[in-house]
């Protein structure tokens, strides 16, 4: 039996991403065993995160280990948060009411399935009854941009599953959703350490695929769909977070910054972090 | 000459513009009629979400050396395109040009970036 053990508060900044892949990444070539996912010491747990637990235990189970959750009174609210989301219903754990209208809720979807992800977009994203109220331009712009992250994980990652969950914080008056996507397939760093014929680090490689019009794939164009979400973010006030391998790259407040995490992720995260209660338009002739 | 009418809603079956998969078919089909020398008419009436990956794939493409650019503007034609749309349009196109024109350059400009 092994043990995966989480401390205190798990937010998303790099302290939380490193919190979540190092823990993940000391068992996950564990084969058939009892894998304890503890979470009796976390009193705050930012949900959209439960799409990179959903990748690990893709893995762990595929090796035959069988998983299980430790919760407490300290944790209790971390437990609601997850059954409310419906990360843990899937693991046979009751469902409970999202009262609030403020999840966006866990799912797995094979890559090839369009039509699942565009239904998921439709009646969990945006068709949520009592989601938080924002302009046409906004959700336009919005499911755009979860478009453009999840279209680019299904080519680009050649992974067999993409996991998603969002989370609305209400109480915020900008109402920030985080809104989580994952997959387990080839990194950014692979892939443009390959385009390029050596070996390119996971920041610089991070920072090259996010420039408007780069892509690693051969005689096709492409590379404008994380361009044109940064430029949608940067106006939103957002924030942009993107894992893979090593690297973590941010993007808010106007300003770009890289880290190395001490422990590689095994694909590629896209976190985004979009301020509902925005009232500007997009369409207009500012290039956005 | 009569132009060919393609309302994207039929083609695709289905009012999301989304993925490369669907943006290849739309440019074969494209392609079909280019190539005999026919105009061609996109219909984005009832087009709910565009993204750029379709249209590279759909209308990039195009400029992959398989016609003159100028031979592309006259033959590819566009309706209810709304403003946003055409934004991302124009985009793709222009990235397209410049991609096609100098495919070696656009690769060793983006290496040197990376080495400083």
């Amino acid at each position: 039996m092994a043990k995966v053990c989480f401390s205190d508060r798990i937010k998303t900044n790099a302290e939380g991403f490193q919190q979540i892949i190092s823990k993940f990444n000391e068992v996950c070539d564990y084969k058939e065993s009892i894998i304890e996912i503890d979470f009796s010491d976390v009193s705050f747990f930012d949900a959209n995160f439960a799409a990179i637990i959903g990748v690990y235990l893709e893995r762990l189970e595929e090796l035959g280990n069988i998983i299980i959750f430790s919760f407490t009174k300290n944790s209790e609210k971390v437990q609601h948060t997850l059954q409310r989301n419906q990360f843990l219903v899937q693991r046979g754990y009751p469902s409970l009411v999202d009262n609030f209208n403020t999840c966006v809720p866990y799912r797995k979807f094979r890559s090839v399935d369009a039509a699942g992800f565009q239904q998921y977009i439709i009646t969990d994203f945006i068709g949520i009854e009592g989601f938080p109220k924002m302009t046409a331009d906004l959700g336009k712009k919005m499911v755009e941009s979860v478009y453009e992250i999840y279209v680019n994980a299904t080519t680009h990652g050649q992974c067999n599953y993409i996991h998603a969950c969002g989370q609305v914080f209400i109480r915020n008056p900008e109402k920030p959703l985080q809104f989580c996507i994952v997959d387990s397939g080839k990194n950014i760093k692979e892939n443009v350490s390959e385009h390029f014929g050596k070996d390119i680090c996971s920041t610089d490689s991070i920072l090259w695929a996010m420039e408007l019009g780069h892509t690693t794939k051969v005689n096709e164009t492409g590379g404008l769909g994380l361009g044109l979400i940064f430029e949608f973010v940067k106006l939103n006030r957002g924030i942009l977070q993107v894992v893979s391998h090593d690297g973590f790259y941010q993007f808010k407040g106007g300003n770009v910054t890289t880290t190395r995490l001490n422990s590689p992720f095994p694909g590629t995260i896209v976190n985004l972090t979009i301020n509902l209660a925005d009232t500007k338009s997009y369409y207009l002739s500012n290039g956005s | 000459m009569e132009v060919k009418h393609i309302l994207l809603r039929e083609f695709l079956n289905n009012d999301f513009a989304v993925s490369t998969e669907d943006g290849d078919k739309l440019f074969h089909e494209i392609k079909g009629y280019l190539d005999s020398n026919q105009k061609v008419s996109l219909d984005f009436d009832g087009i709910v979400v565009v993204i750029t990956a379709f249209l590279n794939a759909s209308i990039g493409s195009l400029y992959n050396n398989l016609y003159s650019d100028q031979f592309i503007d006259e033959h590819l034609l566009y309706e209810n395109v709304s403003d946003s749309n055409r934004k991302y349009i124009n985009l793709v196109i222009d990235n397209a040009k410049k991609y096609f024109k100098n495919v070696d350059g656009f690769d060793k400009n983006t290496d040197d970036l990376l080495n400083g």
